[in-house]
């Protein structure tokens, strides 16, 4: 085999009080696992957070300056607006001043050669099709030639993925608060008023994978960084950190949301992974969901989860030495529990 | 005729096909899934566009060679659930200009399969071994929202499945290869499938 097996491993861990960190956009209703009551944030979600870190990291890097807002191309940012592929390509073109009628995003995004971009009808290059188009069907109808699109990139294959979701790693309270709309304008007697669920609080936990080899062919073209495979996983940790820690959400239903812990480390692929948050919440079956609505509750002495996370993460191939971590980030009140994780 | 089993596992799965009405997942994944799977660890990627999407020309020469064909068993707690997320395309494939569009989702969750997979001859067997031990690109499980782990078997999971497999697993038959000139790989046939003692057989596209 030519190709590197090398992975990265990252597992992150934060915490949320009183708010929505992932909903269902139909119901308003929180992902909700059968059975064992966690809670759940969509990986689209999670990613959506850590372009938010990734387009903050772009103030720092001098090959973007002045060109941040052409960064991140799925962005969904109060001063981008909602991410849509048909404005990111014209802020890429503009910013980037490219003359040609088609560009590949990958190659000048930070987010695209990352996370992938799915695409499914882009126009045709076979040539073969062309000719038989070209001919009059049978039918007698004429059949329309494809049309080229902007982006003239096949789909980008994701180098990044959640390999286990985002999920709470114990049982969680949710409590619906009533609210009072706002009454503004005439002719109102009275304001209306609606019932908001927010999450009482969750500890959450997830396993990322970054592919080295899929990450090394996304870049090779890059026209805008270098093509460093470790300089774009740093890149890729510092945003995640930051996502929890610098640059959160401003919304008002999200702003709650904390990291607690980061570790990443080289590794190959595993035979048998766990995943962390259904093994540790074997730990918190027990007390009542009430009981477990404070950290403080989840990782006090009794329960003691290092051990167990601890086993989780060797199936994932931690390494036994300290020094062999990529990344190992901390905040203090989350340090007693990590220090029980690591050889 | 050699045969590799596997197995695959994802906390959820989007197993679409033509008659799946959107993004309605089906139980078990169809033939051309799989071969899709067996791309990716191989490192197959694609490199051509046609008129109904894109595909992998050094996939097809593989497929040619290795003539596979697969039976899938699956166990009995696979259940689906709603999955709903903001997207940005409509139901073809096209980039809306007007509001960000909702998409409704119905996934598999928790799904744990058996494949068994037949295969020409030893020495793509072994190449195959090697391409699951470290896959080239990581499998999903239908789309990239579904990440999943293809392992090979190992004694205990043969223990396991053993029951739940009964009789010989129906290979597939190669049906449409790239018949017309861009059109995408099909892969038809019938998935022999196990539910607890019932047992199904499902056309599958």
């Amino acid at each position: 085999m030519s190709y590197t097996r090398k992975k990265t491993y990252i597992a992150f861990a934060w915490a949320a009080t009183q708010c929505a960190p992932n909903k269902d956009p139909y119901t308003s209703a929180f992902r909700i696992a059968p059975g064992s009551e966690q809670v759940r944030v969509s990986a689209e979600a999670f990613k959506q957070a850590v372009r938010r870190g990734l387009f903050a990291s772009s103030h720092t890097m001098p090959e973007y300056a002045g060109r941040e807002l052409a960064s991140v191309y799925g962005l969904k940012d109060a001063i981008l607006g909602k991410p849509r592929m048909t404005e990111t390509l014209d802020r890429v073109k503009h910013n980037f001043e490219i003359k040609d009628s088609q560009f590949d995003l990958k190659d000048y995004t930070t987010d695209a050669p990352l996370f992938g971009i799915v695409q499914t009808k882009n126009g045709s290059d076979d040539t073969s099709e062309a000719e038989a188009e070209s001919q009059t069907p049978a039918s007698g109808k004429k059949t329309k030639k494809p049309k080229p699109s902007n982006n003239a990139s096949l789909p980008t294959v994701s180098a990044v993925r959640n390999l286990y979701i985002p999920a709470t790693v114990h049982p969680a309270l949710i409590t619906a608060y009533g609210r009072n709309n706002q009454m503004t304008g005439e002719g109102k007697e009275a304001a209306g008023s609606n019932i908001t669920e927010l999450l009482e609080f969750g500890y959450f936990m997830t396993i990322m994978e970054v592919n080295h080899y899929a990450l090394s062919e996304n870049i090779k073209t890059h026209k805008v960084l270098d093509q460093d495979t470790s300089r774009w996983i740093d890149m890729l940790i510092g945003a995640i950190w930051a996502a929890y820690t610098t640059d959160r959400s401003p919304s008002a239903s999200q702003a709650n949301q904390f990291a607690r812990f980061l570790l990443a480390w080289d590794g190959e692929s595993t035979e048998d992974p766990v995943d962390p948050a259904t093994y540790l919440y074997k730990l918190f079956e027990q007390p009542s969901m009430d009981a477990i609505s404070t950290e403080s509750t989840l990782i006090s002495a009794e329960t003691a989860p290092g051990p167990s996370l601890s086993k989780a993460l060797r199936t994932f191939n931690m390494p036994t030495d300290k020094t062999n971590f990529r990344a190992i980030k901390t905040v203090s009140s989350a340090k007693p529990l990590i220090d029980t994780i690591l050889p | 005729m050699v045969t590799l089993n596997l197995r695959l596992r994802a906390q959820f799965a989007n197993w679409q096909t033509p008659a799946s009405a959107g993004m309605f997942s089906q139980l078990a994944p169809s033939p051309s899934h799989v071969a899709g799977m067996l791309g990716a660890v191989l490192g197959h990627k694609y490199d051509k566009h046609c008129t109904d999407g894109i595909y992998s020309s050094r996939h097809l020469e593989w497929i040619q060679k290795a003539q596979p064909s697969v039976a899938i068993g699956y166990n009995d707690t696979i259940q689906r659930i709603s999955w709903n997320v903001n997207g940005d395309k409509d139901d073809k494939g096209k980039v809306t200009k007007g509001e960000t569009l909702r998409i409704v989702q119905v996934l598999a969750h928790n799904v744990d399969y058996y494949l068994s997979i037949h295969l020409a001859n030893q020495g793509i067997l072994n190449e195959l071994i090697e391409a699951v031990k470290s896959p080239c690109y990581s499998v999903y499980a239908g789309s990239t929202n579904c990440p999943a782990t293809l392992t090979l078997t190992n004694e205990q999971d043969a223990k396991t499945w053993v029951n739940r497999i009964t009789g010989t697993p129906t290979g597939l038959k190669l049906y449409k290869i790239n018949t017309n000139p861009g059109q995408r790989l099909f892969w038809d046939g019938y998935t022999y499938l196990t539910l607890g003692t019932q047992r199904e057989y499902i056309p599958c596209l």
